[in-house]
């Protein structure tokens, strides 16, 4: 016979295992089935032309446009150095040595001393005419500088020491010039520190040379300056010793100013910096209603130019954030890493990704003060794109931004 | 006991907020789908509710049900749901959620004046329509291509309602109440647009609204043997709704817009009990008028709505000396009406059926009770509304009575 208690005990058992059971049951039909929510066109015919938002495609024109002149600018991270001339753009190489001392603890006389450059190929060679070989003044710089500061103009303190045949048409050669003695003196001082200067008179190179810089790891690449003397270190004495030296800097100065100013042209230019300034009216899409899929700027390029050469490099687009016209010298750039384009020799159209860029000047209109195409490594490369300005007669070869946006006006 | 009680509700409510809200292609119409807030055994018999409440049960929608029956009532309800559509257009999808569309606690306050609280669903917003679709010749220019795009149509939210019922019962058979109905929740309307192909970014538009307002009903319930009648009335509301818009890529702006215009809405309803026989018929009208209302951000076409339930209970026998089936309470149901919303010009139709079975917990004083339910909304036909949902409820629900708090004076 069952008690009160065993009974109540039994009840709640059978009440707790019932009910944890139902729980389980419908957790498992939840969870079996997958998902809470339907995954497919159902329901379309009751919402109608709700469901879409309607693709729409439309051409802004650019209202504004500019060829900006950056010039020549200190080139921190250049992977190659340049010398000579070509197509009117300009290149000379500055190198910088360590103290003398940073290797030996004194050197008590020298003998000789040059330096050496290993070349890196040519600067496009196929439309080069003109092979023959050019001399670079080698001038040590006598006086200290600030290297931010420095540019193709920079009035160096310096004086000629000799020159130097590194103009060679071959696009794979090592070449030797002197350095003398008495600069080498002058070494112990500070003159190496404050480097040389390879200067290449104006119209007398007809090609561009790429060299390495002293960023190479090999040491048979890198540029070096070799000299015998004899030294103490460690308090012994090496005659006539073989000392090779790293520069501790590098980098190439360019000069640029032959463009002309009115063409119908917008110029895109590295080494010797040229960007472009582009303004459209986004205006007439509404922040409220349509959401951008796609922006992209078209430019088209002129190909038949006799001012393109060389490989332009990769540019991007940046917001510009100050009138062109209020600080032209220090226009405010702001940085969209969404964007980059290769400018490819010989290429008829460059398109440029600015979705996110054109989102920011839709939301914020107020803000759209344009936008510039400028290098991502400036220095890198020397060479100059050629584009269609929107003053060219031929509409056809005109820049524009093409905008693909969802319209969800209703 | 008490504690055993106490941990199967928060099992059960932690499974109830765990569970996704219930996906239905008529939420996208209106404030989305109405939720029948109802225990269980409401559900059983056929959404007949006015009527319920007595000694165990709570009515969530007839606050005279609530006045003092000398102890605590406690009651929950889940609810899986397992649906279907059709789409005339689409085909079919399907879906299955748990739900939990309420909880609430009556307790007696003073004689006959008895208070509670109870946490129910108003309406379920969720849907989420898919659509895909190949796109030729948009971007760049001059080519001809391929695009295939997503667009996906979704709703997420629903209204909720904390609400406070106060019921006192005059006499022996007659109770009236008044309960305050704080309704909220968030109805948010999302569009998205993607591209499967590279080259184009995700637009997208949302529009969030907030809404929150309090409503007030009132009821009244005679609970005489043979007959029980009942009548509730639920008072024009108006609840606010605060809506932003954000546009993907453009404008995200607050406004403050509209309200949801609740109507007067009437319930009344009749049982009559014949030995263990008790036959239920309940009628519903909401005056929602035939009007075009912007609640959400587009516009929905209201109309008048009304619901016809019916239901059969065959009642526990009292004999101790019966077998455990005759114990058990039995039920059976079923509803027919019309939604408040249109899908275009057409009334949206709704029907179901119930069968359920009660089972008395002797150790609380209460009953579980299970329903499985079979409704179904919409229709297929050529000029209708195009879409039909069946949806089956498999419905878990308890009603407890506790000594928490207890009468006091006469």
């Amino acid at each position: 016979m069952r008690t009160k208690g065993s009974a109540k005990s039994g009840g709640r058992v059978v009440l707790v295992r019932v009910s944890l059971l139902l729980i389980a049951v419908s957790l498992a039909a939840a969870l079996a089935a997958g998902c809470g929510q339907y995954n497919s066109e159902v329901g379309s015919s009751v919402v109608g032309q709700q469901l879409e938002g309607v693709l729409r495609d439309t051409v802004l024109q650019i209202q504004q446009s500019r060829t900006r002149i950056v010039g020549d600018e200190m080139k921190s991270t250049t992977s190659l150095l340049y010398a000579g001339e070509q197509n009117g753009m300009q290149a000379d190489i500055l190198m910088r040595f360590p103290d003398q001392k940073t290797y030996v603890d004194s050197i008590l006389s020298y003998d000789s001393a040059v330096v050496v450059l290993h070349t890196y190929g040519l600067v496009d060679s196929a439309n080069v005419t003109d092979w023959t070989p050019w001399q670079a003044n080698v001038l040590r710089i006598d006086e200290p500088y600030d290297s931010s500061e420095i540019d193709y103009d920079y009035p160096f303190v310096s004086e000629m020491i000799g020159v130097a045949g590194i103009g060679t048409p071959a696009p794979d050669d090592s070449i030797e010039f002197p350095i003398d003695t008495v600069t080498l003196h002058r070494w112990e001082v500070d003159s190496l520190r404050n480097g040389i200067l390879l200067r290449v008179d104006e119209g007398t190179a007809t090609f561009l040379k790429r060299f390495y810089t002293f960023t190479v790891k090999s040491d048979s690449l890198v540029p070096l300056l070799k000299f015998r003397a004899s030294v103490i270190d460690g308090g012994e004495l090496h005659p006539d010793s073989l000392i090779e030296m790293r520069p501790t800097y590098t980098t190439y100065l360019a000069n640029d100013v032959t463009l002309p100013v009115s063409d119908n042209r917008l110029y895109l230019t590295n080494g010797y910096q040229r960007q472009m300034l582009f303004k459209a009216d986004f205006s007439s899409l509404s922040p409220r209603t349509a959401s951008i899929n796609s922006a992209q700027l078209f430019l088209k390029v002129d190909t038949a130019s006799v001012y393109a050469f060389g490989d332009p490099g990769l540019f991007t687009a940046y917001q510009v954030t100050t009138e062109w016209d209020e600080y032209p010298d220090s226009l405010g750039l702001l940085y969209w890493p969404s964007v980059a384009q290769v400018i490819g020799e010989g290429a008829a159209q460059v398109t440029m990704d600015i979705t996110d860029l054109a989102r920011e000047l839709e939301k914020h209109p107020t803000e759209n003060k344009g936008l510039a195409i400028r290098q991502t490594n400036a220095g890198n490369t020397m060479g100059r794109a050629v584009f269609y300005d929107i003053t060219v007669p031929d509409t056809t070869l005109r820049p524009y931004v093409r905008v693909l946006y969802t319209d969800y006006s209703e | 006991m008490k504690m055993r009680t106490t941990t199967l509700a928060i099992v059960l409510l932690l499974t109830g907020a765990l569970a996704a809200s219930a996906s239905s292609p008529f939420a996208t119409l209106g404030a989305g789908v109405m939720v029948d807030p109802l225990s269980v055994r409401s559900a059983a018999l056929g959404g007949v509710d006015i009527l319920t409440a007595d000694s165990v049960y709570l009515s969530t929608m007839n606050p005279a049900g609530w006045n003092s029956s000398g102890r605590t009532r406690f009651l929950m309800a889940s609810n899986v749901r397992i649906s279907s559509s059709q789409d005339v257009l689409s085909g079919k999808d399907g879906a299955s959620d748990l739900q939990f569309p309420t909880v609430a606690l009556a307790m007696p306050i003073y004689r006959t004046l008895g208070i509670g609280f109870a946490y129910k669903t108003v309406t379920d917003y969720s849907f989420l329509i898919r659509r895909t679709s190949t796109v030729t010749d948009l971007l760049p220019e001059d080519t001809l291509a391929s695009y295939h795009l997503t667009e996906t149509f979704s709703g997420v939210g629903g209204l909720s309602a904390f609400s406070s019922n106060f019921g006192v019962r005059l006499g022996n058979s007659l109770a009236m109440g008044v309960a305050l109905d704080y309704v909220f929740g968030k109805l948010d309307r999302i569009w998205q647009m993607t591209f499967d192909t590279g080259g184009f970014t995700e637009s997208g538009k949302t529009i969030r609204n907030q809404l929150s307002g309090i409503a007030v009903r009132f009821g009244a319930q005679y609970s005489g043997t043979p007959l029980m009648a009942a009548a509730t009335v639920q008072l024009p509301a108006s609840i606010s709704v605060h809506r932003s818009l954000e546009i993907v890529g453009g404008d995200s702006l607050g406004i403050s817009a509209g309200s949801l215009e609740m109507p007067l809405s009437l319930s009344v309803g009749a049982a009559w009990t014949s030995g263990r026989k008790r036959t239920y018929g309940q009628g519903s009208f909401a005056a929602w008028g035939s009007t075009a209302q912007d609640v959400i951000g587009v516009s929905d076409t209201y109309l008048n709505a009304w619901l016809a339930n019916a239901g059969f209970e065959l009642l526990p026998s009292r004999s101790p000396l019966e077998p455990w089936y005759q114990k058990w309470t039995y039920r059976a149901g079923g509803h027919f009406g019309k939604e408040y919303v249109s899908a275009g010009s057409d009334p949206v139709k709704t029907f179901g059926l119930a069968l359920g079975v009660g089972i008395p917990v002797r150790t609380h004083m209460g009953m579980l009770d299970l329903a499985l339910t079979m409704d179904w909304r919409g229709d297929t036909a050529a000029n209708g509304v195009g879409v039909r949902e069946r949806v089956t409820g498999i419905r878990l629900g308890f009603s407890s009575t506790e000594s928490w708090f207890v009468r006091r004076g006469k």
